[in-house]
């Protein structure tokens, strides 16, 4: 095959930019839920951590209510953050490969299905996964083999998959359910008759910032210890917290995007790989519980969960 | 002359002469306000969040709930012996009031003066009146300040529903709670308003006029809750005495969350006793009816960054009345019976007095007592091994008196204090304590009360506590300055002085060393706590009789003094086998030995004591529980004819609990003084045997 000459200058020129380590033009639009907090804190470290291993990636940050399928024009990734988000992307249905971030899996669950034709979508969601959650008590709490969940009427989310890994650990679980404010209190006292670790789960229903006093006080009364969801459930008084910060799934979405961008295919919908515990000492304390370090126990959890692949 | 007697804490009155002149008679409308707040100001009732599929469960800042001012110290880390009473225990009990319940902790002397004036020490060292102990609700104390001071227990607004433990430190503990801890401290700590049931009712009706009732509502305000108990309870007192009492009472608690570190807390209540007091017989002291009530409110706000940080400062106002005014008409009927004069001198003595038939005496024990306090405390984590708690408060008391019964019928009280306590955690094994109060105010200079502990765990379980602690009380009002007389009505002529005050009255100290040993044995369900201690106490502040010119009758008058040193040696154990929260076995026992210069104090407590409490659940939805105690012989008076002879008591309790529609209810009978009458205040006096069913219904 005889290459021209212009050809040919275009490919030592391109040759020469791929040695110089000269960017992939690539482009990546990055629709937020909200402008602060914790949902800033992802997309900024998203985007340090892809320029740090995609330097020159051009990112275009969109708020939610701003989004158009035009403004997603160029780009080729899309990444949400937040459910506002995620709704709004998938409301869009773009062709683009799409990850949501920094949503419940009830909510990514919940998306509208995807029309034919359009691109690949996955998740990183919030929600730690239950056997992530049980391993953490028998490392941390290894006397305790009982844990109690709450769930709504309706079943609400998690508890169900909590059942079906508890036995493999040799826990046993015992449940209540919840069906109004009213009931929460009767609920946990029936959950806690003997004392259990109890599991808070994504349940707005009953897991809120007004019913949370009632149950980390009602725990406590049990002397029964709590697994929180997020560091706040830590510092309000559970003395264990299971969770992943929002710059950790940023930069576990900023893996996923670079390999996108770099070709690779889109990973199945998961929860997040990298997490933190967290323990509150005074709480652990009065319990008369004795813990491992905080990060001791994030190490024994990581080491299982590498084994484990 | 009968036994020297200081007036009644809460005394009485049936020749009611008209409605007695009530100073300062405008209450403040606590409740009121506090119900408007609550009902009007609060943000709308904010529904929780419904939306599944939030991210919000996951990222919302969250209040600190378990506060360090919430969080319990083990009791195997706690400086002082403390003893646990918790709900299950209290429902088991069967007990009507919160002194009922001191009878289970090892070291404590409870009685029953009148139907309505229970009374409870620790270690003895206490007269009809004790006043040597702390009892605080929620952080503020009960202590009342007129007449003879002490706790009226009948002014605890608190349902026994709403408290969610009693923490009882045995012990000197001023470092802490100042210097009416001096022999102890009973903290009880009520239940959050969000955990209490939407509604709940309760009855109990049986022997001896047992009708209590009471009805208590809570509600959620999205942050807010808020919880309104009201009781009317009563019965027809102790057999020999016509001491019938009916007691109303509210008791409000409203928490507000303001943002994830600070929260608004606002305590109301108000009660009112009307009750028979007297002696039959008695001139002097005759059978009447008297009024005890009185209101308080607390308004704290807290900050709480952390379960290990914690800043509040909290405003107390409390208002305390007491109406008691009767006529003594036959004035030589009175030297007889009550001052031992044979009828010829009676009449003798008057005439020389110049009193004729119609002379007669206005006994006006009216009082009123206001008291406001401030305090600020802060505890924090300086270094990982190490707890500050830190805090200063101001108090004043104003005691007025329709009659003068102190030197001033107007009398103002003031303290100040500075306290703090370093715990540090030396290593796994160690535990150091350092606490001091410092304490300024009326009548004596700046005291010093400083604590020292050490804790030393020697296994998994077992912990080794010795501590050593001086505590310094200052007089209160009425050792300091009372001064009661009785006149003659018509010609001024002052017949009796039976207080007089003191020319000087110092402080009186204690200093107490004890060696605990505490086990947790979760293999056999079952903890120990064992304790022996020597606490000397020094210038004891007793009244005795002094000469007193101007006394008509006898010539001596009650006066105040640094009068008796004691020593007070013995151990405590407590053993407990609690297999499940509802079923235990709890055994405690106290050996006292009280040697001292006053025969009195040195009588005032059992050698040996001894009680039990155990429960059990036979089948689901029953429990059967049993209580019983020993106590050898003691007298809480002077007089060596007045000591109560070795006495036992045994109650039982029987409930069935039972669902009934969305709620659940529970019915018990509770029979108590089983076979005999309990005799614990004076000879003669006693109660029982006497059963009342309890009815309880939740929502």
């Amino acid at each position: 095959m005889r290459i021209g000459r212009p050809t040919l200058l275009l490919l030592a020129l391109a040759l020469l930019l791929m040695l110089a380590g000269a960017p992939v033009r690539a482009q990546l639009a990055i629709v937020t839920s909200a402008p602060g907090g914790a949902h800033a804190e992802s997309l900024s470290t998203l985007r340090a951590k892809l320029q740090a291993t995609l330097p020159g990636t051009r990112i275009d940050a969109i708020d939610w209510s701003e989004l158009s399928r035009a403004r997603l024009d160029g780009s080729r990734v899309v990444v949400s953050i937040g459910t506002l988000a995620a709704r709004a992307v998938e409301r869009i249905a773009p062709t683009q490969p799409v990850l949501h971030i920094l949503l419940p899996a009830a909510a990514y669950h919940n998306l509208p299905p995807r029309p034919p034709g359009t691109g690949p979508v996955s998740a990183i969601w919030l929600d730690q996964p239950p056997q992530r959650q049980l391993r953490l008590i028998r490392l941390a709490l290894p006397d305790w083999d009982r844990v109690a969940v709450l769930a709504s009427a309706d079943g609400g989310p998690g508890v169900e998959a909590i059942r079906g890994e508890t036995e493999a650990l040799g826990l046993t679980l015992t449940s209540a359910r919840v069906g109004s404010d009213a009931d929460l209190y009767p609920a946990l006292r029936e959950a806690l008759t003997e004392p259990a670790v109890l599991i808070a789960t994504p349940d707005p229903l009953i897991f809120n910032s007004y019913s949370v006093q009632n149950v980390l006080l009602a725990a406590y009364g049990h002397r029964s210890p709590v697994l929180g969801l997020s560091p706040a459930y830590v510092r309000a008084g559970a003395l264990l917290g299971l969770y992943s910060t929002p710059a950790q799934i940023g930069t576990e979405a900023a893996g996923i995007v670079r390999d996108l961008l770099l070709g690779k295919a889109m990973p199945p919908p998961s929860p997040p790989s990298i997490f933190a515990v967290a323990i509150n000492a005074a709480v652990a304390r009065s319990l008369e519980i004795e813990l491992p370090p905080a990060e001791q126990l994030t190490a024994a959890l990581m080491a299982w969960q590498e084994d484990d692949r | 002359m009968p036994i020297p007697m200081p007036p009644s804490t809460v005394a009485a009155a049936p020749a009611r002469i008209g409605r007695p002149h009530r100073p300062h008679r405008s209450r403040p409308p606590a409740l009121a306000l506090v119900v408007a707040l609550a009902a009007g100001l609060l943000p709308g009732s904010a529904r929780a969040e419904r939306d599944v599929l939030s991210e919000r469960a996951f990222l919302d800042e969250l209040p600190v709930v378990l506060s360090a001012s919430r969080l319990a110290q083990p009791v195997s880390e706690a400086p002082s012996a403390t003893t646990v009473i918790d709900r299950d225990m209290i429902r088991a009990s069967g007990a009507r009031s919160v002194d009922e319940l001191l009878r289970w902790v090892p070291g404590f002397q409870v009685g029953q003066r009148s139907g309505f004036l229970p009374l409870a020490t620790y270690h003895g060292l206490s007269d009809e009146s004790p006043r040597r102990m702390l009892v605080r609700i929620d952080g503020r104390s009960s202590y009342t300040p007129y007449y003879v001071s002490g706790t009226e227990w009948h002014k605890l607004t608190v349902d026994l529903d709403d408290i969610e433990r009693i923490e009882v430190v045995r012990g000197s503990n001023a470092a802490a709670f100042g210097s009416q801890a001096f022999l102890g401290v009973v903290n009880i700590i009520t239940r959050n308003p969000a955990q209490s049931p939407a509604a709940r009712l309760h009855l109990a009706h049986g022997e001896n006029g047992v009708r209590d009732r009471s009805a208590s509502v809570s509600r959620r305000f999205g942050p807010g809750a808020l919880r309104l108990s009201l009781g009317r309870d009563g019965d027809a007192g102790v057999d020999g005495l016509a001491d019938s009492w009916r007691r109303h009472r509210a008791d409000l608690r409203f928490d507000l969350q303001l943002d994830a570190a600070q929260r608004i807390e606002v305590h109301a209540g108000g009660t009112r006793l009307d009750g028979g007091a007297g002696r039959a017989h008695s001139v002097v002291n005759p059978e009447r009816e008297m009024t005890s009530d009185g209101e308080f409110a607390l308004l704290r706000w807290r900050w709480q960054p952390s379960s290990d940080e914690e800043l509040s400062i909290a405003y107390a106002h409390e208002h305390n009345r007491l109406e008691d005014r009767y006529r003594i008409d036959a004035l030589e009927e009175a030297l007889v019976r009550d001052f031992g004069f044979d009828p010829a001198r009676a009449d003798a003595a008057l005439t020389s007095f110049g009193l004729g038939p119609g002379a007669f005496v206005l006994v006006d024990y009216d009082a009123e007592a206001v008291r406001e306090d401030l305090e600020l405390e802060h505890t924090f984590a300086p270094h990982a091994d190490l707890r500050l708690v830190w805090g200063l408060g101001a108090r004043t008391d104003r005691i007025d008196s329709s009659a003068p019964l102190m030197a001033s019928a107007r009398e103002r009280y003031r303290s100040q204090r500075l306290f703090g306590n370093l715990e540090w955690r030396a290593s796994p094994r160690w535990i150091f304590n350092i606490g001091l109060m410092i304490e300024d105010g009326s009548y004596v200079g700046t005291l010093a009360s400083p604590r020292l502990a050490a804790n030393y765990r020697l296994a998994e379980g077992q912990v080794m506590r010795a501590a050593v602690s001086r505590t310094a009380r200052r007089p209160t009002a009425f050792e300091r300055r009372s001064d009661m007389r009785f006149h003659e009505a018509n010609s001024g002529l002052l017949l009796e002085r039976r207080y007089q005050t003191p020319a000087r009255l110092g402080e009186e100290t204690i200093t107490a060393y004890e060696l605990g040993y505490l086990a947790e044995l979760p293999r056999w369900q079952s903890s120990i706590d064992l304790r022996v201690f020597e606490e000397r106490a020094e210038s004891l502040i007793s009244y005795a009789r002094r000469a007193a010119a101007d006394d008509r009758f006898d010539g001596l008058a009650l006066e105040a003094g640094n009068n008796a040193d004691a020593t007070v040696r013995g151990a405590e154990v407590s053993a407990t086998w609690r297999p499940a929260l509802t079923t235990w076995l709890t055994l405690n026992y106290a050996l006292l030995d009280i040697d001292g210069t006053d025969p009195a104090f040195n009588a005032s407590a059992p050698r040996h004591s001894g009680s039990l409490l155990a429960a059990w659940t036979p089948a689901s939805h029953w429990q059967l529980s049993l209580a019983w105690h020993h106590v050898d012989e003691m007298g809480w008076y002077a007089a060596p004819d007045q000591r109560l002879d070795s006495y036992q008591r045994a109650d039982l309790r029987v409930a069935r609990s039972f669902s009934l529609g969305p709620g659940r209810g529970e019915l018990a009978l509770v029979m108590q003084s089983i076979g005999s009458r309990t005799e614990d205040f004076r000879r003669g006096l006693g109660n029982g045997p006497r059963g009342f069913l309890s009815l309880r219904l939740e929502l």
